[in-house]
């Protein structure tokens, strides 16, 4: 055993001997710590520059809609007529209340709510805004949009306690309607949203149509985050990090609330896309670790040590995988330092999820670390590739070649199987590689399970194993 | 000699590569405190046999024991004893020799700092041997080679063609090195070359391989007779050849001894009086009541010579 400690540490010095080693982990370095700091920046509002200021925009707003309701009188068509009137009402509102680019009156619209509301001639609805727009009142506002919902929904108890009991939140808790200024907005709305989606799954259900238990379930776990959150003011959540692909991804008809996110999260996580690079040096490394030995003739050097050939092969292997770890803790720490800067506090934020129902928190680290090993399996299953095939061909270009293309490949191999519905398809390896969508049941297959893909990963890698162990030992050199 | 301790032993050795049988039924022993010369045309199997022995082909037929170990079923024991420079030596090229030293000895195992720097000493690299081995030329990495294959104490010390890249004094010094450890240190070294005159210096037994079948393994005063340039030799077919050495034991200026083969001696004669002492040598013989039947004049042999003899042609390509 000793001596196979030895054996590893003499590749290790091997390796760390080379430049073009230095080389790699210098780059993986410098990558990440840009990654880190871009993903950690919230790119957002800050770089969003205003040319005018907004009392000059409502000025020349109200000066061109002037213009044009004189210049062109009768000969426009009615709804243009409105247009320019709808303008011109509006922005004397905006310009009167003294209102601002950020200012929520402005984002929510409600100038030009009132404005209509004018012109239609209901005065009720117009004296209930101008007293929003003019008392500068979130209250006010909530109060309005009870009213509202209550009129709207007057004949449906069920829905329409969704929206007093979460306006009335609103109200007590003194709410700004801005997702810049309050993060409980962006919750309120999600909560309202997915209290609806359950109400309406619910019912279909009961009245026997086409509902998914699915929608219904993760609905219910999103309402219920969303109101722990606001009850134990939780301003952030590391899990709105980590499931942000997938959202967008595939709910992007849907109308997403940007709530905000933990800028050291979103670094931590942007890290995981990065363990594609050391996916790439770890090939690179596989494919040259044995070949390079036959290339240099330094192969000699090795087999003719009293160590027997399957051990210097095994001590390569394990040096390969022990330095791609490396290289993805390297990552994970640079990174997560980087992050610290952007957020130092939030690095203790618990992670707030929702299963059944029920809430209950969960060390994001954990959800880190899951990532990261989802994504070492990949690495490892194409490094072995790699490993393998070069101890085939002796040609380091060939074995990275060979295993970057049949990953490209492979992959769409896959997909155009699924495409076509050859169900077979879903026993491919590059069907199975993807253990995170698998999890999330987002995979390409349908019904694609963890032990499934477990199996196909463990056979492959028996093979490309086996492989090279016996090229390895048979080679006359 | 037989009776010393054999440091390799090789039996019913063959190798086929492909369809092609590279090596045929070849068997020998070599002995500890023993230079042992492979000798032969390229393409002979020489490199072949070296590789068997060292672990780089898969052995097939045959068998082979490092000091009593059984290469197959003790490999890692067999080939702990075993030390050697096959083709030419290959180091990484990225790391200073004395790095490329210290990675075999911990292959190895139990190889002191002070054994490693002891080494760089013999083959006198101390003031390079920090330096990258990219940098070292042909005969710098020849040496650093043999303070390799000497890291771990071999028995037996394998040499493919080690004079390649060596300037003169460095074959001179090689030479000395590997007959101190053979002939001080009771190492076996085994050296296939090319070139007949450093081989017949430097072994003190020959093996002849031509076509992968071993010709012969002889000692080297067998296979070459050397004379000073002042002497001549003739070997005579006698009838008794110990009463004929005892004969002429007592004659001034001829040296007599009795050859292996039955009943033949070889007498030196001095070059300027051949004729005369010749007459006195047949005489004292036939007047002893030894019968004489021929007297033949022997030419110098050098080991080149047997060498032609025994491959047909001159280190042709045999295929």
């Amino acid at each position: 055993m000793t001596k196979f400690f030895r054996l590893i540490g003499n590749e290790w010095k091997k390796e760390f001997s080379k430049r073009a080693m230095w080389a790699m982990l210098i780059l993986l370095l410098i990558i990440t710590a840009f990654w880190s700091v871009l993903s950690g920046i919230d790119l957002g509002s800050s770089f969003f520059v205003y040319d005018l200021s907004f009392e000059e925009s409502c000025r020349e707003a109200i000066a061109w809609s002037e213009e044009m309701l004189t210049a062109t009188g009768a000969k426009d068509d009615e709804e243009s007529l409105h247009y320019y009137r709808m303008e011109l009402e509006a922005n004397r509102i905006m310009l009167d209340a003294g209102m601002d680019w950020e200012d929520w009156r402005y984002t929510l619209n409600l100038a030009y709510d009132a404005a209509e509301a004018k012109l239609a001639g209901d005065t009720e609805s117009y004296a209930v805004l101008m007293d929003v727009i003019e008392s500068h009142d979130a209250g006010k506002y909530f109060s309005m949009l009870k009213g509202n919902y209550e009129a709207r929904y007057a004949d449906d108890p069920e829905r329409r306690a969704i929206y007093t009991e979460t306006m009335e939140y609103c109200i007590a808790q003194g709410v700004i309607p801005s997702d810049s200024e309050d993060w409980r907005y962006a919750q309120v709305e999600i909560l309202i949203q997915n209290r609806e989606t359950v109400l309406a799954q619910e019912r279909l259900r009961d009245a026997g149509g086409a509902w998914s238990e699915k929608t219904l379930e993760a609905a219910q776990n999103a309402a219920a985050v969303a109101s722990y959150r606001l009850e134990h003011d939780i301003s952030l959540n590391p899990a709105d990090s980590f499931e942000q692909n997938e959202y967008e991804m595939y709910f992007s008809d849907v109308s997403v609330y940007t709530s905000a996110k933990s800028s050291f999260w979103n670094a931590a996580v942007g890290s995981v896309s990065l363990l594609a690079l050391v996916g790439v040096f770890a090939i690179v490394l596989a494919g040259t670790t044995v070949s390079s030995e036959f290339s240099s003739g330094t192969v000699k050097f090795l087999l003719m040590s009293p160590v027997k050939r399957w051990k210097i092969l095994f001590a390569k292997y394990a040096t390969v995988i022990f330095i791609s770890l490396g290289m993805a803790a390297l990552v994970g720490t640079v990174s997560l330092s980087v992050a610290l800067f952007f957020g130092f506090g939030e690095a203790f934020l618990p992670a707030v999820y929702a299963s059944g129902g029920e809430v209950y928190t969960l060390s994001p680290y954990l959800l880190l670390l899951r990532d990261y090993g989802f994504e070492m399996v990949e690495i490892t299953v194409m490094l072995t590739m790699a490993f393998a095939i070069s101890t085939l061909t002796r040609k380091s270009a060939m074995a990275i070649g060979v295993t970057v293309f049949a990953s490209f490949m492979g992959s769409a191999l896959s997909g155009f199987l699924q495409m076509f519905g050859i169900d077979a398809g879903r026993y491919l390896l590059f069907s199975n590689l993807d253990l995170g969508a698998i999890v999330n049941e987002t995979a390409l297959y349908p019904h694609q399970s963890l032990l499934e893909a477990i199996t196909v990963i463990a056979l492959h890698m028996l093979v490309f194993l086996l492989v090279a162990h016996d090229a390895f030992v048979r080679r006359e050199v | 000699m037989s009776e010393r301790d054999v440091a390799l032993k090789i039996s019913h050795l063959s190798k086929k590569l492909g369809h092609r049988e590279i090596l045929h039924d070849i068997s020998f022993e070599t002995y500890a405190g023993e230079v042992f010369g492979f000798v032969g045309p390229n393409g002979a199997g020489k490199t072949t046999t070296i590789k068997l022995l060292t672990g780089l082909l898969t052995l097939d037929e045959g068998e082979v024991t490092v000091a009593g170990h059984d290469m197959r079923r003790d490999f890692e024991g067999s080939m702990a004893l075993i030390g050697g420079i096959v083709e030419n030596p290959e180091f990484y090229n990225y790391m200073s020799g004395l790095a490329n030293l210290r990675l075999y000895a911990s292959m190895h195992g139990g190889v002191s700092e002070a054994r490693i720097w002891e080494l760089v000493r013999l083959v006198g690299m101390e003031g390079r041997i920090r330096d990258k081995v990219g940098k070292y030329s042909l005969g710098m990495r020849q040496r650093l080679g043999i303070a390799q294959a000497l890291l771990h104490r071999p028995r037996l010390l394998v040499l493919d063609e080690p004079t390649n890249g060596l300037d003169p004094s460095g074959i001179k010094s090689l030479r000395e090195i590997l007959r101190y450890l053979a002939h001080e240190e009771g190492v076996a070294v085994f050296v296939s070359s090319h070139l007949m005159g450093e081989m017949e210096l430097m072994c003190d037994r020959i093996g002849v391989i031509v076509n992968g079948r071993l010709q012969s393994v002889q000692k080297i005063e067998t296979l070459v007779s050397v004379t000073a340039a002042d002497t001549v030799q003739y070997v005579l077919c006698v009838d008794d050849a110990v009463r004929a050495e005892e004969l002429l034991r007592g004659t001034e200026n001829v040296v007599c001894k009795v050859c292996e083969e039955n009943g033949k001696i070889q007498v030196a004669l001095s070059a300027e009086e051949t004729d005369v002492q010749l007459a006195a040598v047949n005489r004292t013989l036939i007047l002893g009541g030894v019968n004489v039947f021929t007297v033949t004049r022997q030419e110098n042999r050098r080991l080149e010579d047997v060498y032609i003899e025994m491959t047909g042609e001159g280190g042709e390509i045999h295929d």
